[in-house]
Formats: C-alpha cells, sequence, structure tokens
C-alpha cells in the first residue's frame, strides 16, 4: 500500500482527503494540520507521495515541507483555492501539479495516480 | 689698447645684425673665405626666451663651421660664433665669457657690449661689421672699436632691409667702408691680410720709421685741409693713425700714402678726424669730480658772485660739460643759492659740437649716472635721453682751437682733461700760461691724471696732487699776446691753391726758345757787362764778367766798391756818377786791370737802360794787352790820368763834406730835440699800447663769447622756427575751436575751426572779444575767468548755440607762458551735440530696459516654477523666491553659499548634473529628484528639474535651473500602487476562504451521508449545518474578516432556542475576539453542541440551561484559554452514547485540531460538559 502524507491545515478537509484516500486503497500519514507535524512525519516513515495544502492560515504555508519533499526527490502535488491569477506562486515549485479546491473525489485519485510514479 | 707698432693677434671680427638680419648675414657668411685666420662673432637682439637656430639656418651655406658660443669657450681661428638669446658676450684672454642679460634694463644693447669689450681686448685687431636693423644699437661700439685703433665696416643701407642701426653708425662719421654686404667679407679679408704682412718685424722698424719721418709733410697738408695744426700733436698717437689709415688703403709705402693724401681731399679729411677720436663719459674718474665739488664748487657756489664761469677745451661730445654743469647745479640746490652759470665748451671737432649742443646720449652713458641724476637731467626719447633744457642752457658750445684761437677769460674754473696727453711738451708749456692768463684770481685748474702743468710751477699751486686740482697763483705775471704766438695759419679756403700757383717749367722752355738762344750768344760771345743800379750796387753779372769780381772780407755786399775787383772800383763809380748826371753814355780809358799775372787795358763804358728801371750797363771793352816794354809807359799814363781824376774828385769831396758837415751840425740839433720829444711820445704810446693790447685781449675774449652765444642763439632760433611752425599746423590741422584771449578778453589768436563757428576773423585779433558778435551764449565769461585766475584750474562749462541748436563743451584754462605765469585764457570748445542725444537716447534705453527688466525680475520671482542659476563652484548665483522656498532658505542665505554648504542631502546628485552640463555645454532635461530640503525635514520630498547651459561669450559660465515640485502627485501613486497591492492580498484571501469554506461544505455533505437515511433528512440535516456556517460567516462578514467575539457566536447559535426570559444562555468570564478560522471552527461546533442538547440536553428541557464559562490565563509568553460548556437542568445523563456521530467527530476531533488544543467531554449526570483548552498568544479579550 503507498504512504500518502496529506498536510491540510482545515482538520474537516484533511478528514475528507484522508477518507477518499482510504477508501481508494492508500495509507494516509496523517492527516497533519501545521508544517512541523509534517516534517516529524517525514522523518518518521518516509511517504511514496505528498498532498500539501498551500495556505496554511495561521501556520503559514506548506513551502518548508515542499522543499523537504523536493530535496528528498519525493514526488507531491498542491492543494490550493488560489487560481493562478490571485497567487504569486513560487517559481520553484511551477512544474507541481496544483489540484483545485473544492476537489471531487474521483478527481483527486484521479490526479494522485497520474503522478505517483509507476513502479 | 696695443701699443704704436704691436704685434698683430687673432683678429675677431663681431658683426652685429637686427631686423632684416638673417638674408645679410647669410649672403655675408657664403662669402667668407675658409681660411682668413679671423674669428666671427655673430650678435643678434633675440626674444631671452626664444630657442634661436641661427646656426642650423647659416650653416648650410658657410664654408666655416658655425656654432653657438658657450661660456668659457676659447676663440678659435675659422670659425663663427652666434651669441645665444638673452645673453651679453665678453672676451677674456682669448675666451669668450657669457653674462645673463639684467632683465631690468629696458634697453637691450648687446651689440654695443660686445664691441666695447671687443674694443677693448683687441684693439687694433677689432673688426666690427653692422648689418641691417632698427634702432641704433652698435653706433656706440663703432666708436670705441674706433678710439681702439680698430676697424668698422657698415652695410650700405640702400640695401638693408631695415637701415636704422647702419645709418646710426654711419652717422658717427667714424665709419671705414659703407659697403653692399656682399662686398664687406672681401674688404674684410683684404685689411686682414695687409695687417698679416706686418708680422714681419723688420717690416714693421719700417714703415713706422717712414711715417714718424713724413709726420711733418703729413701735418702740414692736414693743415691745409682741416685748418687744424696737428704738428705738435705727440707723434706716438699719429703714427699709429696714419699706419691704420694705410691698412684700411691697403697701402704699403708711406710715398704712395702721401700722394693719396696730396690727391684726394677726401682722405685726408678723414685722416684729420681720425686724430680728432676722443673717448669721452660723464663723470670719468668718478673721485677727482668728488674732489672738485669738495674743494672747488662747493666754496664757489658759497662765493657771493653773480656769474660762475667755467671753460672745458677739448669738449668732445660734452659729457665732462654737462657733468660739471650737473655738480653745480646740483651744489646750488643744496645750497639754495642762485647763480648764472656758464659752462663753454670747446673744440675743433665740429659733429662732436653738433651732438653735444643737442645733448643726446646713447642710453647705456646716461643709465651709468644713476637713477637720481637721470631723472632730474634726462628725459627719455627714441631710446636715448636728452639733457632737459635748463642744463642745456648752461652749457655753451663752440668751436675754438686751444692752440690758435684767443683763450677765453676771467674764468673760475678750467676743466682740461686728457687733452694735454695728446700735446707735446711744447705745445703744453704755451697752454699752460694760456690757462693762467685765462683764470680769475683763485681760478682752479683741473685737469687729467696722467697731466701735469708741464713745469709752468709758479704759476699755478698745487690743490690736490692725486687728482690734479690747480689754484692760480696770483703774483705770478702771464701777459696773453698775440704777438707772441706763432702767427696762426690762415686757413686754407682753396685746397687747391698749391695746384695754381705750381710753376709748369715745360710750358715756360717753349715760349723763351729765342730768349735762350740770346742768351747763349751773349754768354759765349759778348763783351763782360754787368747791371748796375743808381746807387752803385751790382744787380746782374754777365757769365764772362765774374772774372772782374772780388768781395772784399766782411759782410758780403753788391755795392761797386765791396764787390768788383780793386783796379775797377774808382772808374766805374766815376763813370756812373757822369752817366746819372749826364743820361748818356760814359766812358774810361785804358783802365789796366790785372787778368792771369797779366795787366790787360779796357775801356769802360756805363749806359742808362732804355726802360724806366733806373739800371744802368756796364760794359768792359778789351783794347789790347799790354807788352811788358811799354808798360812802364802805359802805367805812367794811366797814373797821371787817375791821379787828375782823384783830386778832382778829392776836391769835391771836400766840399760836399763842408756842406755836410754845416749840415749834420743843424740837422743834429733838431734831431736832439725831435729825439726827446719822441722819447716822451714813446713812453706815452708804449702806456697806451699796453692799454690797448689789455683791452685788445679783452674784446677778443669777449668776441669769442659772443661768437659762441651767437651759434647758441642761432641754434636756438631755428629750433624756435621750427617749433612755430609746428604750432601753425597744429593750429590749421585741428578741428577743435580754441580761442586765445588775453587778460582784459581780447583775441589773441583762434584755430580756424573757431573761425567757422563763431565768425571771428584774423582782423578780430586784439580787438574784444565781447566786442565780438558771437553765436555763443556766454555771459558769464567774465566770472568764469576769474574763478579760473583764483583756482588755477580749468573749468568746463556747456554752452549752447541757440540758433542752431547746437550743444558746445567749453573748457576754460588759464593761458601760460613758458615761463609759468598766467597771462591769459584759453578757451576751447568741443561740438558734444550728438553727444548729447546720444545720451538722451541712451537714457530713454535704459529707462525701457529697466521697466522689462523689473517685469522680467517680477515674473521670476513669483512664477511657480522655481528658477536658479548656479555656477562652477556650485554657487548660486541668483535664485528666485519659488526655489528659495523649496529649499528651506530665504534668497538671501543663498548668496555665495553652494548646494553643499545649504543642501546637503541632494548636493551629490546635482553636482554631478552640473558637472555634465558644464562639460557638455548641452541641457539636462526631466530629472527627476529626491531627497530632504531643510524647507521639511526629514520627509523626502520629489522633484522634476531641467538643467540647461547659460554661455557668455561662447563659454557656459553658469547652469540654470529650473524646479518643479511633484512630491504630492509621487505620493498619490506610491499609494494607488499600495492600494492594488492590498487587493490582490485581499482578493487572494477572499478566494483562499471561499474555496476552503466549500471545500468544507463539500467535506461536511460527505461525513453527513449516513446509510439509511432518506435524502429529506440528509438534505435537513445539511441545510442546517450550511445554515451554521452561514451564520458564522455573517459575523465574520459584519466584522470585515477580523475578530468576531466568542459570546456573538454562541448567542446567534442559540438564538433560535431561546425563550422569552432569554435566561437560557448564562455567559460568565471575558468575552474572546476570535479569528475567522477560530470563529468557523467554534461556530460549528457550537451548533452541534447545541443542536445535541436540543435533541437529548438541557434545552430539551424546560428550565434547563446552559453555563458558558470562559478564562483566560497569561504565562510563558502566550495566552491560555479555557472555555466551558456546562448544560444543566436538561434530563438526566445515565451513561455516555453508544455511538460517535459527526457532533462527536466535529467537537472531539475537528475543533480541537483547528483550535490546536484539546477538547474534553463529559457525560456528567447533570449534563454534558465540554471544556476547551486552546492557547493563542494574539487573542484578545472584549
Amino acid at each position: 500500500m503507498k504512504r500518502i502524507l496529506v498536510l491540510e491545515d482545515e482538520r474537516l478537509i484533511a478528514l475528507d482527503i484522508a477518507a477518499t484516500l482510504e477508501e481508494a486503497g492508500y495509507d494516509v500519514i496523517g492527516p497533519h494540520g501545521s508544517v512541523e507535524g509534517a516534517l516529524t512525519a517525514l522523518e518518521d516513515v518516509p511517504p511514496d507521495f505528498a498532498l500539501l495544502d498551500v495556505n496554511l492560515g495561521r501556520h503559514g504555508t506548506s513551502l518548508p515541507v515542499a522543499e523537504e519533499l523536493a530535496r528528498r526527490s519525493l514526488p507531491f502535488m498542491f492543494l490550493t483555492g488560489y487560481t493562478t491569477l490571485s497567487e504569486s506562486f513560487p517559481e520553484t515549485f511551477g512544474d507541481y501539479r496544483r489540484v483545485q479546491k473544492p476537489f471531487v473525489s474521483n478527481e483527486l485519485i484521479t490526479a494522485l495516480e497520474e503522478e505517483l510514479p509507476s513502479e | 689698447m696695443t701699443g704704436d707698432f704691436a704685434a698683430p693677434t687673432q683678429p675677431v671680427v663681431g658683426i652685429g645684425a637686427s631686423a632684416g638680419g638673417l638674408q645679410a648675414l647669410t649672403e655675408f657668411v657664403s662669402r667668407l673665405s675658409p681660411d682668413t685666420g679671423a674669428c666671427y662673432v655673430i650678435v643678434q637682439h633675440l626674444s631671452p626666451d626664444q630657442n634661436s637656430i641661427m646656426d642650423q639656418l647659416l650653416q648650410p651655406n658657410a664654408r666655416l663651421p658655425v656654432s653657438q658660443i658657450k661660456s668659457g669657450e676659447e676663440v678659435t681661428a675659422n670659425h663663427i660664433y652666434i651669441v645665444p638669446p638673452g645673453h651679453l658676450l665678453e672676451l677674456q684672454d682669448d675666451h669668450f665669457h657669457l653674462t645673463e642679460r639684467d632683465t631690468s634694463e629696458h634697453l637691450h644693447r648687446p651689440i654695443d657690449h660686445f664691441f666695447s669689450s671687443l674694443a677693448q681686448t683687441k684693439g687694433r685687431d677689432a673688426y666690427c661689421v653692422v648689418l641691417s636693423g632698427t634702432g641704433s644699437d652698435g653706433a656706440d661700439g663703432v666708436k670705441r672699436v674706433k678710439a681702439g685703433g680698430g676697424f668698422a665696416l657698415v652695410q650700405e643701407s640702400q640695401g638693408a632691409r631695415f637701415p636704422g642701426m647702419p645709418d646710426s653708425a654711419v652717422a658717427t662719421g667714424l665709419v671705414d667702408f659703407v659697403l653692399p654686404v656682399g662686398d664687406i667679407p672681401g674688404r674684410l679679408q683684404d685689411i686682414m691680410a695687409h695687417r698679416g704682412n706686418l708680422r714681419n718685424e723688420r717690416l714693421r722698424e719700417r714703415l713706422r720709421h717712414d711715417v714718424e719721418a713724413s709726420l711733418e709733410t703729413i701735418a702740414e697738408r692736414l693743415s691745409e685741409v682741416s685748418g687744424n695744426d696737428f704738428s705738435s700733436y705727440k707723434p706716438g698717437t699719429l703714427v699709429r693713425r696714419i699706419e691704420r689709415r694705410m691698412s684700411l688703403l691697403r697701402v704699403e709705402s708711406v710715398k704712395r700714402f702721401l700722394s693719396i693724401l696730396k690727391d684726394d681731399q677726401q682722405q685726408a679729411e678723414l685722416l684729420a678726424q681720425e686724430f680728432l677720436i676722443g673717448v669721452t663719459q660723464f663723470f670719468r674718474d668718478a673721485e677727482a669730480f668728488e674732489q672738485l665739488r669738495e674743494r672747488v664748487i662747493a666754496p664757489l657756489v658759497a662765493r657771493d658772485q653773480r656769474n660762475i664761469r667755467i671753460w672745458v677745451p677739448g669738449c668732445s661730445t660734452g659729457e665732462e660739460v654737462y657733468s660739471i654743469a650737473m655738480l653745480f647745479m646740483e651744489e646750488m640746490d643744496r645750497q639754495d643759492r642762485h647763480h648764472v652759470l656758464q659752462v663753454f665748451g670747446t673744440d675743433i671737432d665740429m659733429p662732436a659740437l653738433v651732438n653735444a649742443r643737442h645733448g643726446n646720449f646713447s642710453t647705456p652713458a646716461v643709465e651709468a649716472l644713476g637713477k637720481e641724476r637721470r631723472e632730474r637731467f634726462f628725459t627719455a626719447s627714441n631710446g636715448r635721453y636728452r639733457a632737459i633744457s635748463t642744463l642745456r642752457e648752461s652749457c655753451v658750445f663752440a668751436p675754438h682751437n686751444l692752440v690758435q684761437d684767443p683763450p677765453f677769460s676771467r674764468l673760475d674754473l678750467i676743466s682740461c682733461r686728457n687733452l694735454m696727453i695728446y700735446l707735446s711738451a711744447q705745445l703744453q708749456s704755451q697752454v699752460i700760461p694760456r690757462f693762467h692768463f685765462s683764470l680769475r684770481d683763485g681760478g682752479h685748474l683741473f685737469l687729467g691724471p696722467s697731466e701735469n702743468i708741464a713745469g709752468e710751477d709758479k704759476l699755478f699751486d698745487v690743490v690736490d696732487k692725486k687728482n690734479k686740482i690747480f689754484k692760480r697763483n696770483s703774483d705770478a705775471q702771464t701777459r696773453y699776446s698775440a704777438l707772441r704766438d706763432p702767427v696762426p695759419k690762415v686757413r686754407s679756403s682753396s685746397p687747391s691753391r698749391l695746384a695754381e700757383a705750381g710753376f709748369s717749367p715745360s710750358h715756360a722752355s717753349e715760349v723763351a726758345l729765342d730768349v735762350l738762344a740770346e742768351r747763349e750768344f751773349l754768354r759765349q760771345h759778348a763783351a763782360p757787362f754787368a747791371l748796375i743800379s743808381e746807387d752803385g750796387n751790382i744787380e746782374f753779372l754777365s757769365q764772362r764778367m765774374a772774372d772782374f769780381v772780388r768781395p772784399a772780407p766782411g759782410t758780403p755786399s753788391n755795392a761797386i766798391d765791396a764787390y768788383l775787383v780793386r783796379e775797377l772800383r774808382v772808374p766805374v763809380r766815376s763813370a756812373l756818377a757822369e752817366a746819372v748826371e749826364s743820361g748818356r753814355i760814359a766812358r774810361m780809358q785804358d783802365v789796366l786791370v790785372e787778368r792771369d799775372d797779366k795787366l790787360t787795358s779796357y775801356d769802360i763804358s756805363v749806359s742808362p737802360l732804355q726802360d724806366e728801371s733806373q739800371h744802368y750797363l756796364l760794359s768792359l771793352d778789351t783794347v789790347r794787352r799790354i807788352e811788358t816794354g811799354s808798360l812802364s809807359q802805359a802805367v805812367e799814363r794811366r797814373e797821371q790820368a787817375d791821379r787828375d781824376m782823384l783830386e778832382t774828385e778829392n776836391f769835391s769831396l771836400r766840399r760836399q763834406l763842408s756842406a755836410a758837415l754845416q749840415e749834420y751840425e743843424t740837422s743834429g740839433q733838431e734831431l736832439k730835440s725831435s729825439n726827446e720829444e719822441l722819447l716822451s711820445m714813446n713812453e706815452e704810446l708804449q702806456s697806451s699800447n699796453e692799454e690797448l693790447e689789455t683791452s685788445r685781449e679783452e674784446l677778443q675774449s669777449i668776441n669769442e663769447e659772443l661768437e659762441t652765444v651767437n651759434a647758441e642763439l642761432q641754434e636756438n632760433n631755428r629750433q624756435l622756427t621750427r617749433a612755430n611752425s609746428d604750432l601753425k599746423n597744429l593750429f590749421e590741422s585741428t578741428d577743435i575751436a580754441v580761442l586765445f584771449l588775453d587778460r582784459n578778453f581780447c583775441v589773441r589768436n583762434f584755430t580756424p575751426a573757431t573761425s567757422d563757428l563763431f565768425g571771428i576773423r584774423a582782423r578780430d585779433i586784439g580787438r574784444p572779444i565781447l566786442d565780438l558778435s558771437w553765436r555763443v551764449d556766454y555771459p558769464s565769461l567774465h566770472d568764469d575767468a576769474r574763478q579760473v585766475d583764483e583756482t588755477l584750474q580749468p573749468l568746463e562749462r556747456e554752452v549752447q548755440v541757440k540758433a542752431s541748436g547746437e550743444t558746445f563743451l567749453l573748457r576754460v584754462k588759464p593761458y601760460r607762458t613758458t615761463e609759468n605765469l598766467i597771462d591769459g585764457y584759453v578757451l576751447s570748445f568741443v561740438d558734444i551735440t550728438s553727444r548729447k542725444n546720444f545720451e538722451e537716447t541712451l537714457r530713454r534705453n535704459e529707462e525701457d530696459l529697466a521697466r522689462q527688466y523689473g517685469e522680467l525680475e517680477n515674473l521670476y520671482d513669483t512664477t511657480p516654477v522655481g528658477l536658479a542659476l548656479v555656477n562652477r563652484s556650485y554657487e548660486w548665483l541668483r535664485i528666485n523666491e519659488t526655489l528659495a522656498a523649496i529649499n528651506g532658505y530665504s534668497v538671501q542665505e543663498h548668496q555665495g553659499k553652494n548646494h553643499d554648504q545649504l543642501l546637503p542631502d541632494i548636493a551629490e546628485i546635482v553636482e554631478g548634473i552640473f558637472d555634465r552640463v558644464f562639460e557638455t555645454g548641452e541641457p539636462v532635461l526631466g530629472i527627476e529628484i529626491s531627497g530632504q530640503t531643510p524647507a521639511s525635514p526629514g520627509a523626502t520630498r520629489y522633484w522634476i528639474g531641467d538643467f540647461y547651459p547659460v554661455r557668455s561669450n561662447g563659454e557656459v559660465f553658469a547652469v540654470g535651473v529650473c524646479v518643479r515640485e511633484v512630491t504630492e502627485q509621487a505620493k498619490m501613486v506610491e499609494e494607488i500602487r499600495q492600494q492594488n497591492s492590498r487587493q490582490k492580498i485581499l482578493l487572494g484571501e477572499l478566494q483562499h476562504r471561499v474555496k476552503n469554506t466549500l471545500a468544507t461544505i463539500s467535506a461536511v455533505a460527505k461525513m453527513l451521508s449516513r446509510p439509511g437515511d432518506s435524502p429529506q433528512e440528509f438534505r435537513r440535516r445539511f441545510l442546517e449545518r450550511l445554515a451554521a456556517i452561514s451564520r458564522t460567516h455573517d459575523l465574520l462578514t459584519d466584522a470585515d474578516w477580523r475578530e468576531v467575539s466568542l459570546f456573538d457566536v454562541l448567542r446567534k447559535d442559540l438564538r433560535p432556542y431561546e425563550g422569552k426570559d432569554g435566561d437560557l444562555l448564562n455567559l460568565t468570564g471575558p468575552d474572546l475576539l476570535l479569528s475567522p478560522q477560530q470563529a468557523m471552527a467554534l461556530g460549528m461546533a457550537t451548533h452541534e453542541l447545541t443542536t445535541n442538547s436540543a435533541k437529548y440536553g438541557a434545552i430539551s428541557a424546560d428550565g434547563g440551561r446552559i453555563d458558558v464559562q470562559t478564562r483566560v490565563d497569561d504565562r510563558d509568553d502566550t495566552r491560555h484559554v479555557t472555555i466551558r460548556w456546562v448544560e444543566r437542568g436538561g434530563p438526566k445523563i445515565s451513561a455516555p452514547p453508544k455511538t460517535k456521530g459527526f457532533g462527536s467527530v466535529m467537537i472531539e476531533d475537528v475543533l480541537a485540531s483547528d483550535l490546536g488544543g484539546q477538547v474534553a467531554v463529559e457525560y456528567a449526570p447533570d449534563g454534558l460538559v465540554v471544556e476547551i483548552k486552546f492557547s493563542d498568544p494574539r487573542l484578545e479579550t472584549a
């Protein structure tokens, strides 16, 4: 089972994502609501993939985690409420996929599967 | 100076050239042959700071090496040297010596300087050449060279580009040759070759001997030509100068030179001129002059004597005369006494006298006098100095020969320096008594250092032996008498007289051929005869008659009794007496004369000549030779005849004797008385003769003086005439109207312009000006004249000619005579009509300009744009008030300050721009500047500036600045920019929230769907949650998505359940201001708790209520918040519910997670208790 790390500060949304992933047969790490939690989790069990909410509200953004993941060459994608117009997204992560909130469950899974490296 | 016939040394040729000299020099050097044995030195006038390439210019044309002189270099033969610029050259022991030119001397005479040195060191081997140039440099040098026995050659002024220097040199009268420049080298070489021949010692000796031997002949010839007698001059000097002239003419034999002198009068005059060369200078031997001042001049000036008379014989060009005159004038000033000073300067050198009278001297000569004397006694003109008129007036110059002409008399001082050395001892001993005669009692004689009073010690007492000052000895008697002196030689007015009087024998012989024949016949064949005068003197003897002559011893006489042989004396005397008496032929027969030991008998006849000459012819006719036999008879007869004759003669003689004795007796008496008369007469005559002689001497002296004064007056008259004609020309050429009035306002003179203006005619001269109808309106003439008289200052006044509207500037000046007396007025009128008009126009223009300038100035100051002018030091030249206000200083405070001093904050920026404008000359426009100025400290302000160049004479001298303040606009732009970015952030936030909200709703929808629930049930539950989210949203929207009150969130959810009392919800503790996220989480949790309570808890029963207690603890740098939800009065709870529904998840999981805290749920029997704890450092209480 693939381990998917989820970073989402809105707990309700996080629970929804976790439920969607588990229904699709993935093992969910978290969901974590803060950068610190996510980084600690990364140390414990390296995930196969990660889903990162960009704006973590009062916890800032998920970019530190994204950087760490990129450093470890782990695949991930972003969840975001912003459109490209209204957000200044860092160039570094311009190549990573972004999934718009609110998402439809099977769309999220389809995107995930496309991004997951085949074995 | 070298000795009379010193061996020639290395010849040196000095060549002086100036303007136009290059051309002449090039030609000169090209003609020089390379082996003349001479050294050539070229002196030019060159600017001291300019390098000369003359050597390079000349070298290609010269066959000799050419180089610039280095100081200390040895003089080398066959070499051309050039004096470097800015240096003076001297010769010392055959080495060149350069000295820096003294720039303080305003006149630079390098040629004179070198020629002098040349003359001094080389003497007769000095040669000087003067080529083209302006000015008079070289002329003095030529004099020096000539005085030293050297040679002077000058370029012909027609060929010279600038004839000033050659003409000045020629004007000295001492130049040997004036030639085209191309002929000078050849002539030089000829002269040097001739001089070279004299190296032969023997030859030289012989030449000298020859010259000395012919000295008298030469002097005689010169006396004819020049009227000066040089025969008494010292031979040394004369010989030297004759020898020099011979060199010049390339004549080697004295005989040939003599013939040249005879034939060529000009050559003779040149030689005479050469004999007269004298070199003189001011105060020659200063110490002697100082002694003269102290011992002679000062006491003389102190005396009460009106006239002071001084004589300087041999004055040459007058330096000694002027020196003495200056000493006297200085002494008179010092003692403040004023005498009439007359210094007579005499010489036989006429050209020198002309110079002396003019008082013109060369610059070096006068500058040696020192500044004080120079300024007091000389004025500079045309590069020379001229003695001032008072000095010249006291000096009188006249031609006079000390030896031949009568001397001056009643003199106080005679200064005769360096003249006697030229005179022979004999001449000196004649001159000294003349000096004694000329001086007053106690007068002084001042001689040259190597001169003395020629053994006439009794005539003079020594005053200063060293400096040769003598005092006249009054006890000694001298008498000047013209009779005692040698008869002055008559000046020859016609030099060809000799030739006319010359005897021409060849011509005479042709004429007298027949006479010669007759004479020969008489000599051969005629009887002896003689010519006898009436009183018995033998006047002529024929050849044969000479046998009958036997002069008697004693004083020779040609009387019959003392001359003829004894036997003839008596008969001839008798026959002559008879012939005289009768006037016919008288005969005597048988006169016996012993000849050759034989007696011969002659018949004597004496016949008167036919002419009127009272001569008689005596002839002897031989009768026969008497033989010894008849001799005694013949002798007896002859003796008888002689005795008769003797007796007769004796008788007549006795008679004559007694008559003569008687006559003698009477005439003796007469003679005795007349002798007595004569003796007394003689005494009278002798005394009157003495008187006459004295008066004659005085008259002669006075006459000399008068002649001198006359010459002086004539000169003055000539100058006056010249000045008068100058003035006349000035009068006629001037356009200014000038009117000369005398003190009675009568017209004295006027210029032609005056006659045009005022109608004054020549006939009006002498008439009062006020009587004339002059057009000028000038009533205050009398008053103005009085004022001029009082102040002696010129007075100016504008006067009008009403008729024509002309305006004149009238200047009234006092008329000063040459004696500086005021004798009238000079009125000059200058037409200033047009000037007046110009002035008026100018004034109007100035007003217009001032008004326009004022307008511009006003505009400049009031325009809302800042304007300023800034110079290269960044100082404000001017600034308007607008810019001054921007800068925060007053306009005055800007004056003379630069940007660094007043605006340090922006100085660096604008100075860079100023530099650019100054450098490029191009304007720099629209530059944005920001910074702080003292006008509003601490606030950054913004301007736009234009910088443009301001030129004067094409050069940028300032930068004009034009500044507009744009601080407000900049502020607005900045605000808009910030607003835009804020809006962008806000939009992003809004999007984030909307999307999150939608995602939340989506999650809620998924979690609410329970298996078994009907769609209606799901819809109800979903809509309730949606309504709760919406309520929280409303609160947040009301609060502008900032903080929301916890109590508001609680009340909103519980409001649908509140009864009338409104006591369902009991809030204690501080209200909390929640962040939107906290509010959302707590809002949803409250909704779940409320719906749960309404179904199962406190709200479901009457009287049930809910306490919400809040507490905030501040510790560990954060706020710990506790919210307790306590339900009471509801149904008893026996056990917690078995399954966890959506509400539990929302409260226990989602709320805790979203707040980052803990949520504890206790199912207490009295009701549900939920305790929420979280910490938030930023949380505020309401």
